[in-house]
């Protein structure tokens, strides 16, 4: 190209955000989500009903007397389950049997789930075995469509009916919403991504002493892309001094640290050398060169002399595996059938990512062999023990493997039941009922209930084994549903000590968020993507296999030992298929086809130079990320292409994937980020003191931080942990949290009046659609000491702002009801019993309110009557059912407008209602409110405009934040955003507060003091009381602030009287029961060491269970008192005259009833 | 030195840094003829708008109860009462009420009288606007097409009242109003407030009913979006600055207060510009030479009207109110004296 030419310039780190923005695109923010679950229905769903595909049914032999048909006959049948088709729209049947294509929307709306059917195609063959002993088919016969069940779709995927509709909004839609979750019942629900370790890979880590074993080699090993549980295998060296327990035949003899195998489905440990010999090594030279790759390197030989001297007993293969078979599950049977056992599970339970076919022996042995000599490497001080936090070694299982793990359980189920029906139906003769066999509500009903209730699966206890996969979405901003589709979940005890997991790990870098993550039990165990972090869907590993046998890797079967040491070894998916010997070669080819898309581009291609290997990684859950690629030392983006990405004719412009396939940007996972210099911006790259290598480009180091994170302004000014607080509490804020909030219907929403986007901002916030659905308000802030009514973190509030609609919100609540069978929505009249003490007058016609009513608490909304459990028609006709009342109060201490009121049927065709009440929320005393630096403050005093100060320019502060909360904690964002706001308000601009620019505070004072203002943002200020001018200048200029959902009309709770529990006839606790306020523990102590038993007993007697009870004097049991007829016995006792009446906690007198059923005798005994 | 001590009394001294302990005022007891005598008031300028003005030789007191009653006291008319016939539009009741609470009424409340709590609404104590309006599809090709309908931009183009504005508001007259208000026809003091904004088929209708006020009740009472004042600043050169530390000074002030002369002296232009950066003194060599000052009893009110009364008339209006209250309290001071008699 022309060097002059303008084209081929070299990129600012501006032009960065074309590609950014082209990723975002493309990508949006929720495609790991959608990519996974798009693979889960269209292939995985096939692969697993394949692994399941064939039934074969042999009917018991029936002899009828009579009848000699068929009967000598083995007849068979035989089903197949072939071709899986999934209905490309989620449809819903009507009660009436009518199918309806559902939108999202109706779903929410109506409680349903938003699921599509999946069909399979059937064939049937009856085989008999004909008198040669070969099988016939008989009779074929095919069922294209079989329907087995519903599966949840997930919105926007590609089997969502919103796929087809241009816009969203016209079907009711937000349209912003980037889908990514399921609705269950008319809730949406989440699918976390749950961190696992990765399967096949080999982890060598140091035992703590005192143990058996000083290290262990391990690996978990599954076939590729399957969800069979892993089967671990794993090599251990003894530690000094320490003896195989029972290894009897070595006769103790046997000096030095030997090694051993543990095995699957092997109950004892093997060693070494048996089970290289069972592989068919005989020799020990063979031995020795599956581990020791270099012939001269003594010390590994001489470490592994221990080893080998133990397996002397053992010459030959049958041995071996005879002994190996003796310790399996088989036990003791003949010596044939013990090798075969041997055999069989050296072929199909260990190390089976390699192979299960047979003839794997020799490939399986090199195996063992790499991993005996990585266990040599460490021990020998060469290499150093794994790092098991190591994000390389970590996989995210997304909504569609989550799922894939539950089909497949779900499905295995549902096959064997199926095959036993038809079994039973084959017993008996009868022709074989396919679609009967196939139940209908196995499948949906099971993946439903794990989706609703995020009980992930059963173990075979029966027991859930995880909880918490599924959760419901978090609709209280918009930027905290979207952080929650990004959101990952360690299953980790969280109780546990460990700590490690739990830091920030340098790979993180990237690929997690590390200011986002919860404070407290979970804190570094859930985290966030970053906002460019994708995680691999996952690709087969056949065609790089082919590809990679194409350029010369030499297959393990065909090498001789000898050129290991020079070579270099390929590893696919952590399976060893070979060695090659050019490695720069062999990588620099296969990158090129990465880069140019002729292989998929989220293939990793890792090598490690020190240890001569290559490793290829297809399998899903990688997280990856986008980098530049560097060539010379210069990004090969030019401004050329960045052009392409800016513009607008269809014909030049370049999207993301277009800039992928010409080799400008590629995917890295951490593995592979490891082997690669990255240069940390653009700038970095012109200035080669550091490096002249750089092999990427970050894109902008602004993308390593999370959705909640990128709202921050100037974030690389806080101290840390202010990030992660705001990171929480931005969850918090009220906004508009969807557009289309006004025809949903969720149970709680806040939604900001007047919501105003940020004056300054980061650039990551244009893709997380902040500027159109914000959540708060520029405030003016004064940072001073005003009267004292801002102290210890409370603000004050200009109570004119707020009379003129500042941080006004609306709150939303629905209530719902169904009308099952036998119960009615209508205006429940006098005759019905169990009437709340609520106004039922507010109730329309039909039993329910209607919109624009004032409601306030314990108000009756929904009427509902019941008819008693057994009603007869009879009892109908002649009027002599009393109803029962089951209608909905409002919240007694809630009020509002009721907003709308929907009624409609369910699935089940019950009549369904939803009724939304709306509240105004006008700022007060006791309102949280927070600024986007981890700052939250309640407000402690309104005051008006003519109170506040003033400035010059008759400036009042719509919030005066206390100076304290700023030096301990460090937020330096706080006032420089303030600045830089200050100056976005006079100029007209936005103001930029991305992270790692070049932006500094000097910048922004100086363009503050061109304005005419005091360069660090201060102003003379006059005394709204006095008319003084204040003797200190004030910090003051404009931040964006955030209301939070804490507010105190949601938590002011009194109670003088209220109800009882009917158990313990103690207070009810808590607010919503209207509860009392608990005398605890300490508090007690404080009155015990106070000395004031008086109010003591008050408290915690007359004011809670007071009661009392008559004792029989004789016997000190309870008697029987009638106190109106003056009337006492203890009925033990026949005493009618000795009975004392005594004062005690109604809790215990329960406590002593409780004790009686026992037939312990509690007795009071009682003094004159 | 008494020199500067006699300065302190009428100027407020600014430190470059710290906190200035000379401003506080120290109340001098102010004999009424000196006060007639010396009270100077100079109107800087005037508009529909604001008012800008210099009060000479009041202390902080007095200004400072002058700005208070601007902002609070000055009663005015603006809806309270909104009876909400029909919304079918996006915004919910309270809100919209809201909304139409803060627009500002042109009438002058001084004909009206506060409404008892009692009291109904009449003439003398109300104000009745009728908002009835309802968006409808034009009678365009474009507009019955309804895949334009997603465009925002062109609402007001496919449909009549896509936006409702302050002057859909309607004036019905209660009374003799409509005879008393002939030649000053009661309206919004804007046209051009939107309100809400409509699709096809959303209606609003409501009565809106003005009650007088003043802004301590409710920030929608109050004439003025703020008043305010501050001190006159003074400042003098100590001593001559001229050459490059002069070239420095001046463009030190982005206020230009500096100019130089021809004979390259550096002289105050125009220091009523000050806005108090206090740049000019920050650098160490400069803290002798300039004297940074303000005039404690010089006050240059400034008062923004929101448009129910001319920005002078508030003045007036609040003068009065300030003279009322001294009657008042005078009174009671007398009463006080006579009980203590």
């Amino acid at each position: 190209m022309d060097p002059d030419n303008d084209n081929s310039k070299e990129i600012t780190q501006e032009d960065a955000w074309a590609l950014i923005k082209a990723y975002f695109q493309q990508h949006g923010l929720v495609s790991q989500q959608i990519s996974s679950f798009d693979r889960f229905l269209s292939y995985t769903i096939q692969d697993i009903v394949a692994e399941n595909s064939i039934m074969s049914i042999v009917p018991e032999k029936q002899y009828a007397p009579g009848s000699n048909e068929n009967q000598d006959r083995d007849l068979r049948y035989e089903i197949e389950l072939g071709q899986v088709k999934v209905n490309e729209k989620p449809r819903f049947k009507e009660y009436d049997d009518k199918y309806n294509v559902i939108f999202p929307n109706e779903a929410r709306l109506r409680n349903l789930t938003y699921q599509t059917s999946v069909y399979v195609e059937v064939t049937k063959r009856d085989k008999v075995t004909n008198s040669k002993g070969v099988e016939e088919v008989l009779e074929q016969s095919k069922e294209k469509e079989v329907y087995i069940g519903k599966v949840p779709v997930m919105i926007k995927s590609a089997f969502c009916s919103l796929n087809r509709i241009e816009n969203e909004y016209e079907m009711k839609e937000c349209f912003f919403d980037q889908g990514g979750y399921f609705i269950i019942n008319g809730s949406e629900k989440v699918l976390v991504a749950q961190e696992r370790m990765a399967n096949n890979f080999v982890y060598v880590f140091q035992k703590k002493q005192p143990s058996k074993f000083s290290w262990v080699a391990e690996i978990r090993s599954q076939v590729d892309a399957s969800n069979r549980p892993p089967n671990q295998f794993s090599v251990k060296l003894y530690s000094k001094g320490q003896r195989r327990a029972g290894g009897s035949f070595s006769g103790g003899k046997v000096f030095g640290q030997t090694i051993c195998a543990t095995v699957h489905y092997i109950n004892q440990d093997i060693p070494i050398a048996i089970l290289f010999r069972a592989l068919n090594c005989i020799s020990d030279k063979e031995i020795l060169d599956k581990i020791c790759y270099d012939q001269k390197d003594s010390h590994m030989m001489e470490a592994m002399r221990a080893s080998l001297e133990e397996g002397t007993p053992f010459l030959k293969q049958e041995d071996a595996l005879s002994w190996i078979g003796s310790r399996g599950a088989a036990g003791a049977v003949s010596r044939e059938e013990r090798i075969r056992h041997a055999r069989d599970i050296l072929k199909k339970h260990f190390l089976p990512h390699i192979s299960t076919e047979d003839h794997c022996e020799s490939q399986k042995a090199y195996f063992v062999g790499y991993m005996v000599h990585r266990l040599l490497s460490a021990h020998l001080g060469r290499a150093t023990e794994d790092d098991r936090d190591h994000y390389g070694k970590k996989r995210l299982d997304m909504a569609g493997a989550l799922l894939g793990m539950l089909f497949r359980n779900i499905f295995r189920r549902y096959v064997k039941e199926a095959g036993r029906v038809l079994k039973n139906c084959a017993d008996r003769g009868q022709p074989l009922n396919i679609s009967k066999a196939f139940k209908k509500d196995v499948i949906t009903d099971g993946l439903r209930y794990a989706l609703a209730t995020g009980n992930w699966g059963t173990n075979a206890a029966g027991e859930v084994s995880k909880t918490g996969v599924s959760q419901v979405l978090n609709r209280l901003t918009f930027a905290s549903s979207l952080s929650h589709l990004r959101r990952l979940n360690t299953p980790l005890q969280k109780s546990g000590k460990l700590t490690k997991p739990r830091q920030l790990h340098n790979t993180h870098w990237g690929m997690i968020c590390p200011a986002e993550t919860p404070e407290g039990q979970a804190c570094g165990l859930v985290k966030n993507l970053s906002l460019m972090a994708f995680v691999s869907v996952g690709s087969t590993a056949e065609r790089l296999k082919e590809i990679l046998e194409n350029y010369g890797t030499e297959n393990l079967v065909s090498i001789e030992p000898e050129n290991i040491h020079n070579a270099t070894k390929v590893f696919v998916n952590g399976c060893w298929i070979g060695i090659h010997n050019d490695a720069e070669d062999l990588i620099s080819n296969i990158r090129e086809m990465r880069r140019s898309l002729f292989i998929p581009k989220e293939i990793s291609i890792v090598r490690d130079i020190t240890n001569r290997e290559i490793k290829f990684y297809t399998d899903q859950g990688r997280v990856q990320r986008p980098l530049f690629i560097v060539k010379n030392n210069k990004v090969l983006l030019k401004k050329s292409h960045v052009e392409r990405l800016q513009s607008t004719i269809k014909s030049q412009a370049m999207d993301f994937n277009e800039a992928l396939a010409e080799g400008l940007v590629e995917f890295l996972d951490v593995e592979e980020e490891e082997t690669s210099m990255i240069a940390m911006n653009v700038e970095d790259l012109q200035n080669r003191q550091y490096c002249s290598t750089y092999t990427h480009c970050e894109i902008h180091p602004s993308m390593i931080l999370g959705v909640c994170a990128s709202i921050i302004p100037f974030p690389d000014h806080n101290q840390s942990p202010r990030n992660t607080y705001q990171s929480a509490m931005g969850k918090q804020a009220m906004g508009v949290y969807t557009s289309n909030y006004q025809l949903r219907m969720d149970t709680l929403a806040h939604v900001l009046y007047y919501p105003q986007k940020p004056l300054v901002i980061t650039r990551a916030l244009d893709f997380l659609h902040f500027k159109e659905l914000p959540s708060g308000c520029n405030a003016i802030v004064a940072i001073a000491c005003y009267t004292g009514y801002n102290q210890e973190d409370s603000v004050i509030m200009n109570q004119s702002a707020i009379d003129r609609g500042f941080f006004r919100s609306a709150y939303y609540r629905t209530y719902c009801d169904t009308a099952k069978s036998g119960e009615h929505f209508e205006i429940p009249d006098v005759t019905v019993v169990g009437r709340r003490h609520g106004d039922y007058t507010k109730l329309d016609m039909d039993g329910l309110i209607f919109p624009g009513k004032n409601v306030l608490g314990d108000d009756i909304i929904i009427g509902k009557t019941a008819l008693p459990r057994r009603t007869f028609e009879r009892d109908m006709e002649y009027g002599n059912v009393i109803k029962k009342d089951d209608s909905t109060a409002l919240r007694h201490s809630e009020k509002g407008i009721i907003d709308s009121v929907i009624l409609t049927s369910n699935e089940d065709g019950d009549n369904f209602t939803k009724i939304k009440m709306r509240a105004i929320r006008i700022p007060q005393i006791g309102d949280k409110f927070a600024s986007r630096h981890g700052q939250k403050g309640t407000i402690g005093m309104t005051y008006r405009q003519e109170d506040m100060p003033f400035t010059q320019e008759g400036i009042t502060p719509d919030i005066i934040v206390n100076p304290h909360a700023i030096p301990s904690r460090m937020t330096i964002g706080h006032l420089v955003e303030c600045l830089a706001s200050k100056v976005a308000c006079f100029q007209g601009k936005e103001g930029d507060a991305t992270p790692f620019q070049d932006v500094t505070v000097e910048h922004i004072s100086n363009d503050l003091h061109s304005l005419g203002y005091q360069k660090r943002g201060n102003e003379v200020m006059y005394n709204g009381w006095t008319g003084k001018r204040l003797d200190t200048r004030i910090f003051l200029g404009p931040t964006y602030y955030q209301r939070l959902k804490h507010m105190v009309d949601d938590k002011i709770h009194a109670r003088s009287r209220g109800p009882l529990q009917i158990l313990t006839r103690q207070p009810t606790e808590g607010r919503s029961r209207h509860g009392g306020l608990r005398f605890g523990e300490m508090e007690r102590d404080c009155m015990v060491s106070h000395g004031a038993a008086r109010f003591l007993k008050e408290r915690l007697y007359d004011v809670s269970d007071c009661y009392s009870v008559h004792v029989c004097r004789e016997c000190g049991l309870m008697a029987q008192a009638n106190v109106r007829q003056q009337k006492y016995l203890c009925k033990g006792c026949q005493n009618n005259t000795d009975i004392c009446q005594v004062g005690l906690p109604y809790a215990c007198k329960l406590l002593f009833q409780e004790l009686m059923a026992m037939q312990i005798a509690p007795r009071m005994l009682t003094n004159d | 030195m008494s020199n500067i001590f006699e300065e302190s009394k009428t100027r407020a001294f600014i430190k470059n840094e710290g906190v200035d302990y000379n401003t506080t005022v120290t109340t001098q007891e102010l004999p009424l003829e000196d006060f007639a005598e010396n009270l100077q008031i100079d109107v800087i300028s005037l508009n529909d708008e604001d008012i800008t003005f210099d009060v000479k030789g009041i202390d902080p007191a007095f200004a400072n109860a002058l700005r208070r009653i601007f902002i609070s006291e000055i009663p005015t008319m603006a809806i309270e009462k909104v009876n909400m016939w029909q919304n079918t539009s996006v915004i919910p009741d309270e809100v919209l009420a809201h909304r139409m609470g803060l627009v500002p009424i042109k009438v002058d409340p001084r004909l009206f009288e506060v409404k008892g709590k009692n009291e109904d609404h009449n003439e003398n104590n109300c104000v009745q606007f009728n908002l009835h309006i309802k968006c409808t599809r034009k009678n365009t090709p474009e507009a019955q097409n309804r895949e334009n309908d997603i465009l925002p931009e062109n609402d007001e183009a496919l449909f009549n009242h896509a936006s409702v504005y302050t002057s859909d508001m309607k004036w019905v007259p209660i009374g003799t109003q409509e005879e008393k208000f002939k030649n000053t026809p009661i309206r919004p003091v804007y046209e051009d407030i939107l309100l809400s904004k409509m699709r096809p088929g959303q209606e609003i209708e409501m009565e809106l009913m003005c009650e007088k006020g003043v802004g301590k009740t409710h920030a929608k009472w109050s004439p003025v979006s703020t008043a305010y004042y501050r001190l006159l600043p003074d400042i003098a050169l100590k001593e001559e600055i001229s050459g490059e530390e002069a070239q420095e000074l001046k463009s030190k002030c982005p206020m230009n207060v500096f100019d130089i002369e021809d004979t390259g002296k550096l002289f105050v232009k125009n220091s009523r510009v000050c806005t108090t950066c206090r740049e000019c003194i920050r650098d160490e060599k400069f803290v002798d030479k300039i004297k940074l000052a303000k005039v404690k009893n010089h006050f240059e009110f400034t008062v923004e009207s929101v448009g129910m009364y001319k920005p002078e008339e508030i003045v007036t209006e609040g003068i009065k109110i300030l003279k009322e209250k001294v009657k008042c309290w005078k009174n009671t001071m007398k009463g006080m004296e006579e009980d203590e008699e």
